[in-house]
Parts: C-alpha cells; structure tokens; sequence
C-alpha cells in the first residue's frame, strides 16, 4: 500500500522543483521506499505460506475490480528487487543533465510505483492496470530522452507490448467467467475457476505471449535490441532490469496457476523456445559492436535460461528463476551502467574504436569485472547459483536440452569477455576519451552493486530463503495438495 | 418536463437576446441557464405523470443521459465566446440553435411514443444544420452543412417509413402498446415488422454514424467550426445512442435474432473499419470523427447484449468519451482558434515544450479515449467487453484488435507532442489565452482522473 504511494507522491513532488532538488526529492523517496520494503521484509514471516501484509479496498465494484494487496515470498524478492534497483537508476542519473529531469525523474517514479503495484497486485484486473500503467511512463522515457529513431522504436515498442496486454487480458477475463459463484477477480478466487483442458491450454497461450513479449522470449524478442539500444541508460535499466521481471513474475503468479489443466506438452513447446532463444541470442551478442547491444542480446540469452528453467515447473527450476531474475536484475543494470559511464566519456558505444580503457580507469576497470564475472556466473558471483540451479532443473527435465543449454555459459563467457578486452585492453585509440576519474555517484551505484554480487553469491541463501516457504506451496497447490 | 421548458425559454431568450445586442452576455447566461437546468434534472426526481398523453416518460433512464446532454453541452458552452466569435452578429443564433438541440435531445432519450422519437430526431437535427454552416465564409463548412442535410433528410425518410410500418403492423404508435401487441403482430405481419425495425435500424445507423452509414461524418466533423464538431461528437452522440437503446430495451421481444447479428456484424465493421481508416488520416478533425465513428461500434456492442445494467454501462461510457473528446477538442480549439490553420497532426508539435499543461491534459485524454488503464476510459471499455462476452467472443476479441489498432492514431499525437521537434517556421507562441477554454480542459482533466481512481463516484 504504502509502497505505492510513496513513488506517486514524490512523482508529483518532484516535478514541482528544480533539476537539483528534484534529484534529492526522487533519491530520497527511492530510499525512504527501499527502507519501507526492509520493515516489511523485517515483519515477514518467511516460514507463512499465506500472502502476509494483505488488504482489500472496493475500487470499481461492478467490474470486480478490488484494491487488493499482498505479498508472499516471490513478491517480495522481486518487490526487493525493484526498490534496490530503481535506487540504483536514479543514482545513476545524477551525472545526466537531460533536458526537463524533474520530468525524468518524476516518470521513473510513476514507474517504480506502478511495478510495485504490478508485484503487489493479488486482484488479477489490479494486476493487468498496474500491468499498462507501467508502460506509459517507459514509452514516454525512450520516446523522449532516447536516441536516433527513437519514434519509430518505441512505436513498434508499445504496440507490440499492448498487443500482449490485451491477449492477457483477454486470458484474465476469461478466467474470471469461470470462476465459481459470483465471479471475482481476487487471486484466491481465481485459482479455483473451473476450466477443461482445451480451455486451460487457450489460457496458457494467451498468457504465454503476453509474457513472452515482455520479457521477451524467443521468438517474440523483435523489439528488444532496438529498444534497450534506442533508450536512455535509466530507462534501458528500468527495462531490462526490473520490467522484464514482471513477465517472469507473471508467469510464476498468474499463468501457472490459473492454466494449471492444460496439457504439459505445452511447456515443451515453450522450453525448447527459450532454449532456441538462449543459443540464438548469444550467438547474436558475439558478433554485435555496440555494447548496449551486446548486452541486450545477452539478456535476452539470461532471459532465455530463466524462462526455461522456470517452466520445468521444480523447485530448482522455480528457485533458481527467483533468485536469477533478481541477480539478472541487479548485473544487467551494472552492466548498462557500465557501458553508460563508458559512453559520457567517450561519446561512443562502438567497440571497434575503443581500447585500452583500463589504463587510465583502474577502479572502473576492476569494478566493470566483477559484474561482468557475476554476469558469466563465475562461482561466488551471483550468477552461479542461480544458472546452476536454473541448468540442474532443465537437466532434470530433459539432458538434450540441458545439455544445449549449458552451452550458455560458453557463450557468454566469449560475448562478454570479448567486450572486456575490446575495451580495456589493447593498445589505446585515438577517440580523445579516457575514462579517468569516476564520480561519487558512479563509485557509489557500481560499488553497491558489486557488493551485491559478492554477497548474493557467497550467500544465495538470502534470496532463497524468503521465496522457499512460497514455491513449495505453490508446486504442492499445483499438484492439489495444500491450499492456501 | 420542466427542464425541456427551460430549455426552450433559454433558447428563445438567447435569440432575442442577440437581436437586442447582449452579445457579451449570452455565454455567461448559456452556461447558468445550463447549469440551472442539469442542477434542476439532477435535484428533481419527480417522475411524475406521463407527459402529452403518455408521449414522454421521464424516468431514471431519461435523467441519465439528458444530464450527459447538458453537461456536455455546458462545458461546450463556457468556451463558445472564443469557439464561435466567428460569427460575429448571428452570435445569438447559433446559442439559441444549441438549445434547441437540448431539447431534441430530451424529447429523444425520453420518447415512449414513436411520434415523439420522430419529432425528437427532427428537432434535433434542424437546428445542427445550421450549426453546421454556421461559419458562412468558409467553403468547407457550407459543403459539410449541405452534406449533413441531404444525408439527414435521407435518413429521416427512412426513419419514418420504419415508423410507418410498425405502425401499419400494430395500429399504434405507442411504444408500451407495441410491446405488448408485438407477439400477435409478429405472427400476422412478419415481414413488415422486420422491415420496419430495419429501416428504423438504419435511420439510427445514420444518426449515430454507424458503419455502413457513416459517410457523411468525417466530411461533417472536419468542415464544422470545432466546437460544433465537438457538440456532434457528444451531444448528438448521446442521444443518438440513448434513444436506439431505449428502443432497443423496450422493443426487444419484438427483436429476432438475425436482428441482432445484424447489429452484430454492423458493430465489428464499425470498430474494425472505423480504427483502421482512422490509422489513414492526416488531418487531426477527421482523425477524431473516425475515432468517435469507431466509439459507436463499442457502444453497439453494449447494445445487442442488453441487461439491466446496460444503460448504466452505456452511460459511464458516454460520460468518459464525451469528457474526453471535449477536453481534445477544447485543446484543439485553444491551439488553433481561428479555424484559419489545417487542423493536421503538425498543430501538437513539440507542444510538450510549449504548453506543458495542456500537452499533460490532452495526453490523458486521449490515453483514455484508448482505453489504456488506468484511465477511465479502460473501465468503460471493460465493462462493455465484460457484458458482451459470454454471448459474443469474437466480437470482444475484433473490439480488443481495434483497440489495439487505435493505440496507433491516438499516439501519433502524443508522439508529435512530445517527441516532433516545432518546425522553425512555426511560431512557439501559443495563440492568445483562451481562459475559458483552460477552465473546460481542466474540467475535464480532474473528471478524467478523479474517475479513474473513484469510478463508483457517480453510482451508476
């Protein structure tokens, strides 16, 4: 409740004021709601498989549509999620000089809000407003501040995306319909809805594409790359860090659980498209030279794993999709930083005409490092245990596919060693661009992160355990067991 | 009843009114007059006796959509000091015409006598071909006056001609006595009955600019002065939709079911249509008459599934697009009030730097005309998909394809608003303050939002 409201508030405030203070005003509401999500997450009870924190107000009766919040497990690691991360992009923003920041600033608030409301929703219409709300600020950010072509980008961007959103609220609605009795939208109420297969397997579909879309699997990814290439560094973040959790998030709260008749032979389908997705993707990121496209294309391969992993429907799979959406969350924003910091001192992206950055920019160097080596899932990194579990559960499924796979962490071991060398090492261009000193505000955002991928990779713990009471509840509901 | 009086007494007044220059007045008297009048609906919930033996019924249902009548035409008329300052002397004129189409408006939406939809439609439409043409020295207005005229008078032959059959059928005009003689009616005289709907269907279609009938609206909606275009586009809306309801609620033992796919297939043509030529458009005015085109087919949704929650959905939905489309074209006229620009896309550009306010406004506006929650404009939409549903899943899932289609004509506003950079030939200067046009967008700008976070406000 709280968590909503806070980034509107501030939204609105921060557009009040001056570039300068508008900035306090947004860090300051991001850490005040960081702090909100702590006590929260210091009250939760982690061994309670009910939704916890939950209320329930009248919004729209006659449409079914509650104020309902709640938070359980998964929530609140992706909850954590964005109120660390979005700290981190509005850190992040305090060297940009864009035109009309407070507006910026003011629009990623709106978003951190809205995501909140999308991981808090337990009222499926709640879920699918917070779902659009969400999008409207990002299209305004990459339509505004982006780069060349922008227009066209982000048009295909949001149509795109707003297809996916209609199909799943088509899903929900249907749903609805089935729901016993007078038909609610509560998520409770929803799990019971009584459908046959064939209606299940409608259900999945649409949900699976609405999903798939954003976040983007294989072979729905088309607007990505240019998206996350076109976008601000902030909204490129906001993007690849926290949005495409939502379709992740979607998937284990709402598509799961409400197609849960649907032929398993479905998910096969879709495991062997993210697979495609994670070899296609990272073949794609070894031969691009832009580094926000590499990257894009390596979180598209991330992606992939995470999608198929989760869909194997095991605990491993489940808790390792978890724990990676969050690791891939915190490294893809280190990562997009990275190549952010590069570009204000460069004014290029182009891999080709960089070289020997690390001589004059020793600290960056050994900070883009770590987070590059938690992104290729380096042991003790983050990345580790979340792919080694996502890879133990696609194993478990089927050896082909996790055999293939496993051919990820090849992969992006190539792709992003390669960026590393192209760009640190080497003999130096001439692009009258040295890295030199960072900022406290650079220092400060990568240095968060790379102790976050320190931390999280000696103690994935952390993680797992706030999201292990929920998951098994979630798969001994899905075998009709338990209730909740 | 004695709101159509006053009505009319306003109406009268504001003619002699501009005969006896008190042309600085008649806005600020139009406005209270209205206002007075809507404050009068709204107070007075005595539905007393059936008016001109039982010709009209005033009920909780007429209420409703006479009070979106009046209070869109109330927001309508703050601006008309700017909106219509081009017609210099008739001034009072054209006043005194927008009160008289209040009162077709209420004659329509509370018809219980076909004679009286008749007359209703008639009172209606007279005075709008005159509002058409209002703005004598421009070309297109004249054209798209004549053009109304021809295909209005078109339609009012065939209106009556349905009416005529009915009654042939029947024997009565009577709305209450057709309903109950429609079953031994149907028997003795299908063909003629069914005829008739049709004919009166399509009178209807040609009111509301349902498609196949729909030629004349872009051509009407971009040749008018903008404020009448704006008027069309709720007022006559309104009560085009209200009453095809009604007829459609009392009528509908009489209503075979080819009927109904009848208006079935009309709706899908109307969204999918609509939206898709809407993509096509250069020119802001008829871009806006094909999104309000392709709005109908959304309300036609709601009418072929008909329960008793149906007026109420069909009347949030009114609320909403006309709260929208007056706070567009309230933005339209305020950027561009001499009529003397074309009306195209390049008016918005790089507006979210020149007016920041009024890009914020139209922005939400036309979020909402798209449906796009949070916005009010999803929940109508939604509660009109909910209905047709169960009965009708493709035609929800042509409406959510059309939907997505509108994503794109709507966005290119906002696209040149806030991403098209002003061409250096343009003045950055907006044109002069238009202060009552700001009241009316801001108006409809808190209506927006306030709807969108306490949709049960208005308890429908």
């Amino acid at each position: 409740m709280v968590l909503i409201i806070i980034p509107f508030i501030a939204a609105l405030l921060a557009l009040v004021f001056k570039d300068k203070l508008a900035k306090i005003i947004a860090l300051t509401a991001s850490v005040a709601q960081l702090i909100v999500n702590f006590v929260l997450l210091s009250g939760f009870d982690v061994k309670n498989k009910a939704i916890q924190y939950a209320s329930s107000y009248e919004w729209f009766s006659a449409l079914g549509l509650n104020y309902s919040t709640g938070i359980d497990g998964i929530a609140m690691v992706m909850l954590l999620l964005t109120n660390i991360a979005c700290v981190l992009i509005i850190l992040s923003a305090w060297d940009n000089n864009y035109s009309g920041m407070t507006k910026f600033l003011s629009l990623v608030l709106i978003m951190q809000g809205a995501l909140n409301g999308v991981f808090l929703s337990t009222n499926g219409l709640m879920f699918y407003i917070f779902w659009e709300l969400a999008l409207i600020p990002i299209y305004f950010i990459v339509g505004i501040w982006g780069g060349e072509n922008r227009i066209k980008i982000t048009f295909k961007f949001f149509i795109y995306t707003f297809l996916g959103s209609l199909l799943m609220l088509l899903a929900l609605i249907f749903v609805y319909l089935h729901t016993p009795g007078n038909h609610s939208f509560e998520w409770s109420e929803m799990l019971k809805a009584e459908m046959n297969g064939w209606e299940s397997t409608l259900v999945l579909w649409a949900f699976f594409i609405a999903f798939a879309i954003k976040m983007p699997v294989f072979p729905f990814h088309t607007w990505q790359a240019d998206t996350y290439s076109v976008a601000p560094a902030q909204g490129t973040m906001l993007l690849s860090g926290i949005m495409l959790k939502m379709g992740i998030f979607g998937m284990i709260r709402w598509m799961w659980p409400m197609a849960k008749n649907a032929c398993g032979c479905n998910y096969n389908i879709f495991i062997i498209l993210a697979v495609i997705g994670i070899i296609y993707a990272a073949i794609i990121a070894i031969r691009q030279n832009d580094i926000k496209r590499v990257i894009a294309w390596s979180s598209v391969s991330h992606v992939g794993l995470i999608a198929a992993g989760i869909m194997t429907w095991n605990k491993e799979g489940l808790q390792g999709g978890i724990l990676q959406s969050f690791n891939h969350g915190i490294n893809v924003i280190g990562l997009f930083f990275v190549a952010e910091i590069i570009e204000r001192r460069l004014k290029t992206r182009d891999l080709t005409k960089m070289g020997g950055l690390a001589k004059y920019g020793r600290g960056f160097a050994f900070l883009f490092m770590m987070i590059m080596l938690g992104s290729v899932a380096v042991p003790f990194t983050n990345g580790f245990t979340g792919e080694f579990l996502l890879l133990n559960a696609t194993f478990n499924y089927q050896i082909i596919l996790g055999i293939v796979s496993g051919l990820t962490i090849i992969f992006c071991a190539v792709y992003m060693l390669r960026v590393y060398q192209l760009a640190m090492y080497g003999p130096e261009k001439d692009n009258g661009g040295r890295i030199g000193k960072l900022s406290w505000s650079e220092y400060l955002t990568l240095g968060i992160i790379v102790i976050l991928v320190i931390t999280i990779g000696v103690f994935p713990n952390l993680i797992l355990n706030i999201s292990d009471t929920s998951v098994n509840d979630l798969i001994s509901l899905m075998k009709g067991g338990a209730t909740l | 009843m004695k709101t159509l009086i006053l009505l009319f007494i306003s109406g009268i007044f504001s003619l002699f009114g501009g005969i006896f220059g008190l042309k600085k007045i008649l806005p600020l008297f139009a406005t209270i007059a209205l206002a007075t009048a809507l404050g009068y609906l709204c107070y007075d919930s005595y539905y007393g006796p059936e008016y001109l033996r039982n010709m009209l019924v005033f009920d909780n249902y007429s209420t409703l959509f006479i009070a979106i009548a009046i209070g869109s035409t109330l927001l309508i008329a703050l601006m008309s000091a700017k909106g219509f300052s081009y017609t210099n002397e008739s001034f009072g004129d054209i006043i005194g015409l927008m009160f008289f189409v209040l009162c077709g408006v209420v004659c329509m939406v509370s018809f219980n006598n076909m004679v009286m939809l008749f007359l209703g439609i008639e009172i209606l439409s007279i005075p709008l071909y005159v509002m058409v043409g209002s703005n004598r020295n421009n070309l297109k207005s004249n054209e798209a006056a004549l053009k109304y005229f021809i295909m209005g008078a078109f339609a009012t032959g065939f209106l009556l001609f349905g009416i005529a059959l009915i009654y042939g059928a029947t024997r009565t005009f009577d709305l209450d006595a057709i309903r109950s003689l429609s079953a031994t009616a149907l028997e003795s005289n299908p063909a003629m009955i069914s005829i008739g709907l049709l004919f009166i269907t399509i009178a209807f279609a040609f009111k509301i600019a349902a498609v196949p009938f729909h030629y004349w609206s872009p051509d009407v909606y971009q040749g008018s002065p903008t404020l009448v275009t704006a008027f069309m586009a709720t007022v006559v809306k309104t009560a085009g939709l209200g009453a095809f309801l009604k007829f459609i609620i009392y009528l509908s033992p009489m209503l075979s079911s080819d009927w109904y796919l009848i208006l079935a297939i009309m709706s899908a043509a109307t969204m999918l249509f609509a939206n898709m030529v809407a993509v096509l458009q250069d020119d802001f005015k008829r871009m806006m008459a094909y999104s309000s085109i392709s709005h109908v087919g959304y309300v036609l949704m709601a009418l072929i599934t008909v329960n008793k929650d149906t007026p109420s959905i069909v009347g949030f939905y009114l609320i909403v697009y006309s709260l929208a489309t007056i706070g567009i074209f309230a933005c339209l006229l305020i950027l561009n009030p001499n009529h003397n620009k074309d009306n195209s896309f390049s008016v918005f550009n790089g507006l979210g730097k020149r007016s920041p306010v009024l890009a914020l406004i139209l922005t939400v506006c036309l979020l909402s005309l798209s449906g796009i929650p949070p916005f009010p404009g999803f929940f109508a939409k939604y509660s009109i998909f909910k209905q047709a549903i169960s009965e009708h899943l493709w035609l929800v899932v042509i409406a959510i394809c059309s939907s997505a289609i509108s994503i794109y004509y709507y966005f290119r506003a906002i696209t040149a608003m806030y991403f098209n950079k002003v061409e250096a030939t343009e003045s950055n200067e907006l044109p002069e303050k238009n202060y009552a046009g700001y009241v009316v967008i801001s108006i409809a700008f808190v209506a927006l939002i306030v709807l969108a976070i306490f949709p049960n406000i208005i308890g429908l």
